[in-house]
């Protein structure tokens, strides 16, 4: 079971750092995620929030119990002097490798849970620690599961604007449970929540804004072979490797099919059912997800890689206050689908792939230009690595684990 | 059962094949050829320099262009040579 772990930023209007600060550990054996919140706004509140944060992390990553974690950071931090609060909120998650967690909270909105697509309750503990009073519990994680941290720049979205009272906990808890029960991935719906609250501060965001969505599924693999090795041997190692790697198998490159194909015994086909005229057509090799022409297709798939659609919806949602009856004028965000989804290219496809994985790994192939190849059109050597090189950047840039493996 | 294989790899691809696969189509269908003969997409038939490459049963022939296309659709299977 992997964690996978989205967050949000937005610092109050005219400030230049956000109050909130925000941390994700990843251990070998535990997770550990910080979301801390600084008494009012600026660089104050940043210094206080990222203090909080590195000490909360630091501690729970040697395994202190939380009672002395807590006591620390009330020691450590001043209370405001004007108000009277300490002064900074907080939230802290860790779980272990078997999904046991332990989610201690000090005055952030509660943390909303979902399980099978609907909101749980978390019965939390009250439990006092010198002078703070923290909301404990514990429970455990298991595939599909859904926790949603905000600071409370959520929760009041709107104040002033658009609602008077702030957006409010129950209603984005209803709001989160349409998101999670179209089993969105964790981006989307960490997007789409900064989105409304975005919507509903009209461009004034009044808080700190911060959300973090972090959503159990199973760890995301995909293997990639692209180009014929330089040495003929390495044909076999790199067919073998794909073939006995987990998760996604995809193969880029009419050349490179062909050998995959030849050294797996397997037939190589030519799928013309997926009528999308802008670049070659697809192939089909038993075993292997996905099959398609080289650098034209990457060089559709890097542009498609921002944009592309993750999921096929199960239902079509185009207004989510409309489920819950307010009259559609005052619906703060809609989550516009189109009716009838235009059919995937294989481009589209590859680059779904990519942005659903986690760990990418690229087995590239570097032979010469075969001396069949046309000298006139880019199709040469230099272009493939360009492409393999940008893509692996963006891919990394958007978090994931990219191993480039060479056959040269 | 004979085939005609449209070469659709990259470089074909950008010369223009998919005009050619479709003036394929085309014919097979105007000479009701669908029984007798196959229309399919190939990968890189390795004869790039000379594409587009389209093989007809089994021999490469380099079609740049629809006309070449209809040319050679009639020089091959016109029915008086339709063995
Ligand atoms: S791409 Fe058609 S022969 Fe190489």
């Amino acid at each position: 079971m992997y964690l996978d772990v989205q967050y949000r930023q937005r610092q109050k209007a005219g400030e230049e750092l956000c109050g909130d600060s925000i941390a994700v550990h990843r251990g070998d054996d535990e997770t550990v995620l910080v979301l801390a919140d600084g008494l009012g706004s600026g660089v104050k509140a940043n210094i206080l929030a990222t203090l909080t944060q590195k000490i909360a992390l630091t501690l729970v990553k040697a395994h202190l119990p939380i009672e002395e974690v807590v006591e620390t950071i009330a020691a450590t931090l001043p209370t405001c002097k004007v108000r009277n609060l300490a002064y900074s909120t907080f939230t802290i998650i860790r779980t272990a490798a078997d999904g046991a967690t332990e989610l201690v909270e000090f005055d952030n909105p509660p943390v909303f849970f979902y399980r099978d697509g609907l909101l749980h309750d978390l019965p939390r503990q009250e439990r006092r620690v010198g002078a703070l009073t923290l909301q404990q519990t514990a429970f455990t994680l298991r595939e599909g599961d859904v926790l949603v941290v905000v600071s409370d720049g959520v929760t009041h979205a709107g104040i002033g604007g658009r609602e008077p009272l702030g957006w409010r906990w129950e209603p984005i808890a209803r709001h989160l449970e349409v998101l999670v029960s179209h089993d969105l991935e964790a981006e989307e719906v960490a997007d789409n929540l900064l989105e409304a609250a975005d919507g509903l501060y009209q461009g004034n965001v009044g808080d700190d804004t911060s959300l973090m969505v972090i959503k159990c599924r199973p760890y995301r693999e995909v293997t990639l072979a692209v180009g014929p090795p330089r040495q003929e041997r390495d044909d076999t190692v790199m067919a073998t490797r794909l073939a006995a790697a987990d998760g996604t198998k995809i193969v880029c490159g009419g050349t490179t099919a062909k050998l995959i194909a030849r050294e797996l015994n397997r037939t190589l086909e030519v799928d013309l059912s997926v009528d999308a005229r802008d670049m070659p057509p697809p192939g089909k090799i038993a075993g292997i997800d996905l099959v398609t022409e080289g650098v034209i297709t990457i060089m559709h798939a890097i542009d498609a890689l921002d944009a592309v659609r993750l999921h096929k919806p199960r239902v079509q949602v185009h207004d989510v206050h409309y489920l819950y009856g307010r009259p559609a004028k005052q619906a703060a965000f809609a989550l516009a689908r189109p009716a009838a989804p235009t059919p995937e290219n294989p481009a589209e496809t590859l680059a779904r792939y990519l942005r659903l994985a986690d760990r990418v790994t690229l087995l590239l192939g570097c032979a010469l230009n075969p001396a069949h190849q046309n000298p006139e059109l880019p199709m040469h050597l230099g272009l493939k690595f360009h492409l393999v090189d940008h893509l692996a950047q963006k891919l990394r840039a958007r978090g994931k684990t990219v191993e480039v493996v060479t056959y040269d | 059962m004979r085939t005609i294989e449209v070469c659709l790899g990259s470089s074909c691809f950008l010369k223009g094949a998919y005009a050619v696969l479709d003036t394929f189509v085309a014919l097979q269908r105007q000479h009701g050829l669908e029984d007798d003969v196959r229309v399919a997409g190939a990968f890189c038939q390795e004869h790039c320099r000379e594409g587009v490459s389209v093989a007809v049963d089994g021999t490469i022939y380099s079609v740049p262009d629809k006309d070449t296309a209809r040319a050679l659709f009639t020089r091959l299977f016109s029915t008086e040579s339709t063995p």
